[in-house]
């Protein structure tokens, strides 16, 4: 459906997006993942036609469009901050690029009054100046905005960032039920790994302009790539030199020079007692407790071995500051990267990557 | 370049980049060269300094520009005496009816130029009553005791006050309240913190207002010409003078040019200190200011007494002027005016009567063209050199600032010595001495400030309305007439007002280009009142000034005044991006 091919964008002497290559399929929910300044709005923008590539081309369904003016695209887009026009009320907003089409006035109402309800805003906002809604509703015009010209793409860049958490949590349901119902091919940016995590049918982590990993939420989570993706997307531990020798010499972990070993932060456990088999126990101190409800994070000090963080479920067991514990993990959880970045031993998740 | 095609791709930019290229080229490049050659080039086309020898020996073209300067130094003083201490007693301290005084001190934002000149040699003139009143103590006084540079310095000190109300005010208002609160749990006493916490914080606005003031101190016109008389020359005057003959008009070059590079250096230094920024708070919950009581009651006392009469002499000649214009000439001569003598037969003659309303119509009329011309050419203009950053609109924005930064008095005497013979940039047309003349100095002077309030309301616009607009299916022209046009419709309503409002009684321009039977209201106020005694003429133009100080109280009310009052302008924007406000701020002003 869509595709970059070597798309490049320049600006000035500053290079925002090298050598871009990336491919969307039909109706699939794809989301750009990565920090500030990784290109993924610029992407996003170039597919928009709102920044000209300065090299390399893109398609959508087989048409080049890489010189297609924005307005002939008829693509959606809901923007970070919404870009709803002040001047205009509710109603005004929605039915804009109708109006632009010039479509019958029956027509337009027809419309507007639909989309309306299908994204769960009230007929009396219709009338109203937008500046009088809330943050959501604004967002639930924005989205209406750009479904109502039934667009056969929707661009979404970070719309869900200016809203409090709850209501974060709201929308990104109802956003994916709205791509589900049109069938519309998405691509969605953001920098939150959460969102990404649980809306994308697929994800790009981006980083310096490049691609480092394209996979689904379980692949990208559970099999990071590369030493960014581990590092961007979850919590992890990275071991300190002396107890990775241990592993080595133990056994768990591949002789390798010049690597950096990590273990996620919910694959470390705090161990009661029972030894298990093939698990590596560390001995250790608790030097700082943060209860999530459903969770609690330690940070445990073990001496040589470095201090690790470990999520634990809340199950009855509580720790305090000073408590003596010991953590323990398995060689198979660990993940060993390269000095260029790149997996060297990935023994993570092997099960559940071939179960998905 | 490729940006300048796809601006030129525009049809609406395009012609707009034509008819702007050729404004600037005629009126505001040529007129400028044309200074320069009267200055520079003689008769024979050759190099010339003879028009700078000329006017150093003449020993009034020497003494004008001494007093010019002097002028301006003084000024520079007084008028940040007066205005810093109004703003106190005003915003800063404790002192009761301070809305009344803040009023009375008003006065000076809605009555000014020769308005105010004209005014204050009513009250303060041979048959004035402050005049009488003296007179009856010390009958020796000479009636035109009110002359010269005394009388200058005082009418322009007051006058000139009006930045400090505007711009100082707002600065004060800034401050952080838990600045004064920290100082003064530090045992700080009133005085010190005045000096050490507020003053410091106001030093860049102070140092801005002092420039202006010191370039309108050096470009008086109106206030010199009246009443400084023979006794106290300045530039302004002298270069009317000079270019009201042919053999005269080099000097009067030599001395425009004179004033544009004193003032090209002086805003070279103003727009460095502008860069310096303004630092109120650096607190991220700043307290808003309040007033501080004065602890020393001696000083109360001192500081509440001078706040009063500097008020009297504010409000005197304002409030006189709508009592005069009443009354009759008579009435007004002999000083005694009853109840019987209050009469409308002023405002009727001067609504009814063609020879009234006549001076008002075409100060209307002037008004009204250059405020829409401005708009309509400044909205197209502002919005292209807004969002294409290229060498063509970046000299367009440079050209354009021309009128910014040289005084009125150059321009018109460029406009003159261009136009004065048939010129192939206006279709051969002789302009000088013609009722366009006037309309086009006067779009050109206020090119500046629409543009730069314009441009800046377009830059609050965020980028992605527009591209939210065009993904919709919307083309440019589409997008700038239903999207941005609206956006910055405030704005451009407040900027026309301030425009229409400030020609009213504009006589520096005026009294250069003025067609002479299509004489504007500046002109006839300043003949009706220049004269030894009131006259009928002179009752009339009290009706003016009456009915200018209503339209420009109104303009101040609608653009600045429901401020305080009034909610945020709405905004669909949730984060930081908001939209500019919608009235002028006072830092583009300046």
């Amino acid at each position: 459906m869509i595709t970059y091919e070597n798309v490049e964008v320049r600006f000035g002497d500053v290079v925002a997006l090298p050598q871009f290559d990336l491919t969307v399929a039909e109706g699939e929910f794809f989301t750009l993942v990565g920090p500030s300044g990784c290109g993924k709005t610029t992407a996003l923008r170039v597919l928009a036609g709102l920044i000209t590539p300065s090299a390399g081309s893109l398609h959508v369904a087989g048409r080049d469009v890489t010189r297609m003016r924005s307005d002939q695209r008829q693509f959606g887009m809901v923007f970070q901050n919404y870009a709803l026009f002040p001047s205009m009320s509710v109603e005004e907003n929605i039915a804009f690029g109708l109006r632009v089409q010039r479509l019958p006035k029956t027509q337009i109402v027809d419309a507007v009054a639909a989309i309306t309800e299908q994204v769960g805003l009230a007929p009396e906002h219709l009338p109203r100046n937008v500046a009088e809604l809330s943050g959501g509703q604004q967002q639930r015009v924005a989205i209406a905005r750009a479904l109502v010209l039934r667009p056969k793409i929707l661009l979404l860049d970070e719309p869900l960032s200016n809203l409090d958490a709850q209501l974060r949590q709201q929308l990104r349901g109802q956003l994916k039920d709205l791509q589900r119902h049109f069938g519309i091919t998405t691509l969605f940016v953001t920098h939150d790994q959460d969102e990404a995590l649980t809306m994308s049918d697929r994800i790009a982590v981006m980083n310096r302009g490049r691609i480092e990993q394209i996979g689904t939420p379980r692949e990208i989570y559970a099999q990071p790539a590369t030493e960014f993706v581990c590092n961007f997307i979850g919590a992890a531990n990275r071991l300190a030199p002396q107890l990775v020798e241990r592993l080595v010499a133990s056994g768990d972990v591949e002789p390798a020079d010049d690597t950096t070993t990590y273990l996620r932060t919910e694959k470390l456990s705090i161990l009661d007692g029972a030894k298990a088999d093939g698990v590596v126990e560390l001995p250790g101190t608790v030097t700082d407790t943060a209860y999530h409800g459903t969770t609690s994070t330690y940070v445990v000090d073990c001496g040589a071995a470095g201090t690790l963080r470990t999520v634990q479920p809340e199950d009855g067991r509580s720790y305090r500051i000073g408590d003596r514990v010991t953590v323990g993990f398995h060689g198979r959880d660990l993940l060993q990267y390269a000095a260029s970045g790149d997996i060297v031993t990935q023994r993570v998740g092997r099960d559940e990557a071939l179960s998905a | 370049m490729a940006s300048v095609r796809r601006m030129l791709r525009n049809p609406l930019f395009f012609v707009v980049t034509l008819v702007m290229g050729w404004f600037i080229i005629a009126f505001l490049v040529m007129p400028n060269v044309s200074v320069l050659q009267a200055v520079f080039v003689d008769r024979t086309g050759s190099p010339s300094f003879r028009a700078v020898e000329r006017l150093l020996d003449s020993h009034r073209a020497v003494d004008a520009l001494r007093n010019s300067f002097l002028l301006a130094a003084v000024l520079s003083v007084t008028v940040n005496v007066l205005g810093i201490f109004i703003v106190l007693a005003t915003r800063f301290y404790a002192i009761r009816g301070a809305r009344l005084l803040w009023l009375g001190y008003a006065t000076t934002l809605i009555y000014s130029g020769i308005v105010m000149v004209s005014g204050y040699r009513t009250v303060y003139g041979p048959t004035g009553v402050v005049t009488r009143i003296i007179r009856s103590v010390i009958p020796g006084l000479d009636p035109n005791w009110f002359t010269g540079a005394g009388a200058v310095i005082f009418v322009l000190t007051i006058s000139s006050t009006g930045y400090h109300l505007l711009f100082l005010s707002t600065a004060m208002s800034r401050i952080d309240l838990q600045t004064v609160e920290a100082a003064r749990l530090m045992g700080a006493s009133d005085w010190r913190i005045l000096r050490s916490v507020v003053m410091p914080v106001l030093k860049p606005i102070v140092y801005a207002i002092t420039i202006l003031t010191f370039l309108a101190g050096l470009s008086a016109l109106a206030a010199p010409q009246i009443l400084g008389r023979g006794d106290f020359a300045t530039i302004a005057p002298m270069i009317l003078t000079f270019a009201n003959s042919p053999t005269s008009r080099d000097l009067a070059a030599t001395l425009a040019i004179v004033l544009g590079l004193s003032t090209i250096a002086l805003l070279t230094i103003f727009n460095r200190l502008e860069r310096n920024g303004l630092y109120f708070s650096v607190s991220k919950v700043s307290a808003h200011l309040t007033k501080q009581p004065i602890h020393n009651r001696a000083a109360n006392v001192a500081v509440h007494a001078t706040a009063y009469l500097v008020f009297v002499v504010y409000v005197l000649p304002p409030a006189l002027i709508v009592l005069y214009s009443f009354t009759d000439a008579k009435a007004i001569n002999s000083g005694k005016i009853s109840w019987g003598s209050v009469t409308f037969d002023n405002y009727l003659e001067v609504l009814t009567q063609e020879r009234g309303y006549r001076p008002f119509l075409i100060s209307m009329g002037y008004g009204a063209v250059t405020a829409v011309a401005v708009l309509i050419a400044m909205l197209v203009t502002a919005r292209m050199i807004q969002r294409y950053r290229n060498p063509l609109t970046a000299a367009m924005e440079y050209l354009l600032h021309l009128p910014w930064i040289l005084p009125s008095t150059m321009i018109a005497l460029g406009m003159i010595l261009t136009f004065d013979r048939p010129q192939p940039v206006v279709g051969w047309q002789v302009l000088t001495g013609t009722v366009a003349l006037l309309a086009v100095a006067y779009i050109s002077v206020k090119l500046p400030f629409t543009f730069r309030l314009l441009k800046a309301a377009f830059a609050g616009v965020p980028d992605n309305l527009e591209d939210a607009a065009t993904l919709l299916g919307a083309r440019p022209t589409y997008t700038f007439r239903k999207v941005l046009i609206p956006l910055v419709l405030p704005t451009a309503a407040a900027v026309s007002a301030l425009t229409f409002n400030s020609l009213l009684d504009e006589y520096d321009l005026a009294a250069f280009l003025a067609h002479p039977i299509y004489q504007p209201l500046g002109m006839v106020i300043k003949q009706a009142t220049s004269g030894e005694t009131v006259t009928d003429e002179t009752a009339h133009t009290f009706v003016y000034t009456t009915l200018l100080m209503l339209i420009a109280g109104l303009t101040m009310w609608l653009v600045y005044g429901r401020t305080g009052s009034r909610r945020p302008p709405p905004t669909a924007t949730p984060n930081r991006e908001r939209p500019r406000r919608a009235e002028p701020d006072p830092m583009e002003v300046l």
